[in-house]
């Protein structure tokens, strides 16, 4: 299961948001899970054909993921994933 | 809303006025860079920075200044307005002191200002945050520290402190011998005489102001 951490934005909207291990063997499925255990979550990480928001990103350990459009970038066991707000203008 | 460019840009150019082949740059999702031979070699300053959109916050390169700048009469003393707080380096850019105080709205923005002389003394315009690039609460202030960020006046005499919506551009503050000026995107234009502490309206209809100099 990898490690997730999270941007404080998300904990504004799910205050019971904590970083800790979460299933997944892709991205993709990670994001599903968290939607799963926090309802709407997953709306702020993708958009409605589950590509990556703009303003997200979303690190596989120091590496930003390579697909941004289906999240198909595979995680290991020990994977840390960080789910941050992207640097955006300026 | 508009979240500006989606390049990275060299947006300083920061020049020791002890020594010309002394300068320093800095760039938008990269940091600050020095070189010391006229620019055939240059090196990275950003130790003590840190920010809060990548995984490892003290990266060496990967952090956002949106606006560096050195003291002229103190030139050791830099001054950073950066995506991730405020940093002041009294040490020519060895290293850096986050020195901004989110919790009272000196934080985030795009402008700085130093003093002719005192390189503790800076002036920056905040801004509500990233996803929120306006005044804060819909009221414009000036905050000036004279003790290197340890401490921040906040000024308000004379700005907007109603239905604000002005963001200052990078370029658009600058101080000459205690009087002040800074324009906005939405065309206003003000100019304090007494080193930020009350301000006149120059102007409401100009078109978005990119640049603010004394000449």
């Amino acid at each position: 299961m990898a490690h997730v951490s999270f941007t404080r934005h998300l904990v504004q909207f799910f205050p019971k948001l904590v970083e800790g291990e979460v299933p997944g063997a892709t991205v993709r499925e990670l994001v599903s899970e968290l939607n799963r255990r926090h309802p709407g979550l997953g709306g702020y990480i993708t958009d409605e054909t589950g590509r990556l928001r703009r303003h997200v990103n979303i690190f596989v350990g120091e590496e930003p993921v390579g697909d941004r459009v289906t999240l198909s970038d595979a995680l290991a066991p020990e994977s840390r994933v960080f789910i941050l707000q992207a640097l955006s203008g300026g | 809303m508009a979240y500006g460019e989606f390049v990275a840009g060299i947006h300083s150019v920061v020049i020791d006025p002890r020594d010309s082949n002394h300068m320093y740059v800095a760039v938008s999702c990269a940091g600050v860079a020095e070189t010391r031979d006229g620019g055939r070699t240059w090196a990275s300053c950003n130790k003590g920075m840190t920010n809060d959109y990548l995984p490892n916050a003290e990266v060496e390169w990967g952090h956002d200044p949106h606006f560096v700048t050195l003291c002229p009469g103190a030139p050791d003393h830099l001054w950073q307005q950066n995506h991730s707080g405020i940093f002041y380096s009294d040490n020519g850019a060895k290293t850096w002191r986050k020195v901004s105080r989110d919790d009272v709205g000196v934080h985030f923005g795009f402008p700085i200002a130093t003093d002719d002389s005192d390189g503790r003394t800076a002036w920056v315009v905040p801004a509500g945050g990233d996803s929120a690039r306006m005044s804060i609460g819909g009221g414009m202030f000036v905050a000036r520290t004279r003790d290197g960020g340890e401490t921040w006046q906040a000024f308000r005499k004379g700005l907007p402190q109603e239905h604000s919506y002005d963001i200052v551009y990078r370029h658009a503050l600058d101080q000459r011998g205690g009087r002040l000026c800074l324009g906005t995107t939405t065309g206003n234009v003000y100019v304090s005489e007494d080193a930020g502490e009350s301000w006149q309206c120059v102007g409401n209809n100009f078109p978005p102001v990119h640049s603010v100099r004394f000449s």
